[in-house]
């Protein structure tokens, strides 16, 4: 392809980050520019070492930045996995994940897609410490959220639970923001023999991605993200639409939950005449793109084809 | 019917045009016995809310109910209530040529219940089509009536988005919060009808109306022709329903004892957002046990409506309604 789409890719090293992580490397429509690292379940140390680890067997050379290593406004969040860090890669850049965007973003000629595989935290930074660079985003794809069913928690999912402020931030910061959430994403492999599957890839890639995470993982977390990424070579399979969007962070059980207004209700008013009737979201409040439909079987079979079709070409993983 | 088999019942409402539907239903039926009506403020005011209750029980003979009005105002948040889908009095544009009274007996909502309780041999299902705070209130001036509740049938709670209550809270659940909250932290059976898996799946035409009410044989037909056109009116304006069909919730919540094998039910945790800004009131149902409760937290039944038996659960509406065994 002429010009394929230069994005970034901001992780946190979970199994589906590696797996899209693949996906974009073999797309001809897609460039990776660069791989930032942020905290996550485990520590942006061990993030960092399993993404340059995989990078090594994939045969890839991108540059890796290490970012945030705990939320903006907190301590790590108790459902995080406690492990001792792995050490810091030797071939990870010398500036940190906000930096080494902002240097990637004032060097791309042109606007640069970031596609967050991960917590919020690093595109925070990126927007307060420069927010100069930050404007050559083209847009943000979010593969996360939830609205009904979370991963972590009931409500939440990790990758907005993980540091809710930071995201409330990101989906209000005027950035074009897409959002591929787990309620979406997630039923997307029902009635699927995802094991067998999986197993089927010929690649082995993504046995090669869960010996990378430090406990084991179900297999439904290798596949939803990098579905999402597939809506940035192939637009034509996914929909979105524009809502208006706020992440919780007040509740006692449902912390990072992201509420997604689609009815487009917001509240009851009442005439002049003293009848009430409803009051729909202003045009100026929607502030994401909502992933509310796609095409499973085409997505499903492409993911199939190209991911499980790739093999390492050797490595220490 | 065996008088000894019917199944001893309490209401607990917020009478608008729905709840006069499930009214009608639970008290023609020869298979409830329905030992009291008690009322609450969510569709309409506590004052209308009583009213109706006495005349719908009324408009099918059954002035032998006792009735209590319960309370008026939410425990802690603000009183709302729904005007723009049943009306300023809570049953649309319908009047009712006479008011009757003498079925209120003067107690309050938590008494009446309470003597109802402990008067049954048999344990009781308490039905609520309402808030929870009556429930609440009862459980909280006698911990000894838990003994005597077979099970709770809450028509209300919502895994997400809901258009009345707020981006994802149920409106009997986001009109008192604290209640309901309550009541599932206290041992009782719960068993949640929510409007997405339940009581919206149970359609119904306008042309079911007018085929089943239209000849106006008695006021009854007068009554629910008027309430049901006024509730469709405005739900339909409110977008809910699969294109010409609406729902009408509570009456669906009730077959659920009647019908129970045209439904199905899954126990898992349930407890209510208090604290969120924008998930106030939220019923957190779940279903999928990612919060990895043990299975003795496991405090509700998430019910659900047999895809088969939508259509048959619809004709048994009316067929009640109707009054017709």
């Amino acid at each position: 392809m002429e010009h394929p789409t230069k994005i970034l890719l901001d992780m946190d090293g979970d199994g589906d980050n590696l797996i899209a992580l693949a996906y974009a490397l073999q797309s001809d429509a897609l460039e990776v520019l660069g791989v930032t690292t942020c905290h996550g379940f485990v520590s942006v140390e061990t993030a960092s070492a399993a993404v340059t680890a995989f990078l090594d067997a994939m045969g890839a050379k991108v540059p890796v930045a290490m970012g945030a290593d705990r939320p903006l406004m907190r301590q790590r969040m108790p459902k995080v996995i406690r492990e001792a860090p792995a050490a810091v890669p030797a071939a990870i850049e010398p500036l940190p994940a906000w930096d080494f965007m902002a240097q990637v973003l004032e060097e791309s000629p042109e606007p640069v897609t970031v596609c967050l595989l991960g917590p919020a935290t690093n595109l925070v930074q990126l927007l307060h410490r420069h927010p100069e660079a930050a404007g050559k985003i083209q847009r943000v794809l979010f593969a996360g959220g939830s609205f009904a069913f979370g991963t972590v928690t009931a409500s939440a999912c990790h990758k907005v639970y993980f540091d809710a402020e930071a995201m409330q931030r990101l989906t209000h910061a005027g950035i074009p923001f897409y959002m591929a959430s787990v309620d979406v994403t997630s039923g997307f492999t029902n009635g699927v023999k995802l094991e067998e599957l999986l197993d089927s890839w010929s690649g082995s890639l993504w046995a090669r991605a869960r010996r990378l995470m430090p406990s084991p993982v179900p297999a439904t977390r290798f596949v939803r993200t990098p579905f999402a990424l597939l809506s940035l070579d192939h637009p034509d399979m996914f929909s979105f639409g524009r809502y208006k969007c706020e992440v919780e962070l007040h509740g006692r059980i449902t912390y990072g939950m992201t509420v997604v207004y689609l009815d487009n209700f917001d509240g009851v008013f009442e005439l002049p005449d003293g009848t009430t009737n409803r009051r729909d979201v202003a045009e100026e409040d929607k502030n994401i793109w909502y992933m509310d439909a796609f095409d499973r079987d085409k997505v499903l079979a492409i993911l199939s084809e190209v991911v499980g079709g790739l093999s390492g070409t050797g490595g220490a993983v | 019917m065996n008088e000894l088999k019917k199944i001893p019942v309490i209401m607990d409402v917020d009478t608008g045009v729905d709840d006069t539907m499930a009214l009608l239903l639970a008290a023609q039926s020869p298979r409830i016995n329905l030992l009291a009506a008690t009322s609450t403020f969510g569709n309409t005011f506590t004052s209308y809310a009583t009213q109706n209750t006495l005349n719908a029980l009324a408009l099918c003979g059954r002035t032998d109910v006792p009735v209590a009005s319960g309370t008026r105002r939410p425990w802690k948040k603000k009183l709302r209530t729904s005007p723009y889908i049943h009306g300023d009095t809570g049953i649309g544009d319908y009047v009712y040529p006479e008011n009757h009274l003498d079925a209120l007996t003067g107690e309050y909502a938590w008494d009446l219940t309470y003597r109802r309780l402990m008067e049954s041999p048999d344990p009781v299902v308490y039905i609520a089509l309402a808030s929870l705070t009556n429930l609440a209130t009862t459980l909280r001036k006698y911990p000894e009536a838990k003994s005597k509740i077979d099970k709770v049938v809450f028509m209300g709670g919502e895994l997400r988005g809901n258009t009345a209550g707020s981006q994802c809270a149920s409106v009997n659940v986001f009109h008192d919060p604290d209640p309901a909250q309550y009541v599932l932290t206290s041992d009782v059976p719960f068993h949640m009808c929510t409007g997405a898996a339940v009581t919206s799946r149970v359609l119904f035409s306008v042309q079911d109306l007018e085929t089943w009410f239209g000849g106006l044989e008695t006021e009854k037909d007068r009554a629910v022709l008027t309430m049901l056109k006024f509730y469709f009116r405005k739900c339909g304006a409110f977008g809910e329903g699969e294109r010409h069909m609406n729902p009408i919730h509570d009456p669906a919540t009730v077959l659920y004892l009647l019908e129970p094998d045209c439904y199905a039910s899954v126990p898992c945790h349930c407890e209510v957002e208090l604290e969120g800004l924008e998930t106030y009131g939220y019923s957190l149902i779940d279903l999928y046990n990612i919060g990895q409760w043990p299975e003795e937290e496991f405090n509700i039944r998430y019910v659900t409506v047999r895809e088969d038996k939508r259509a048959y659960l619809a004709q048994q509406i009316l067929k009640g309604i109707k009054g017709i065994q």
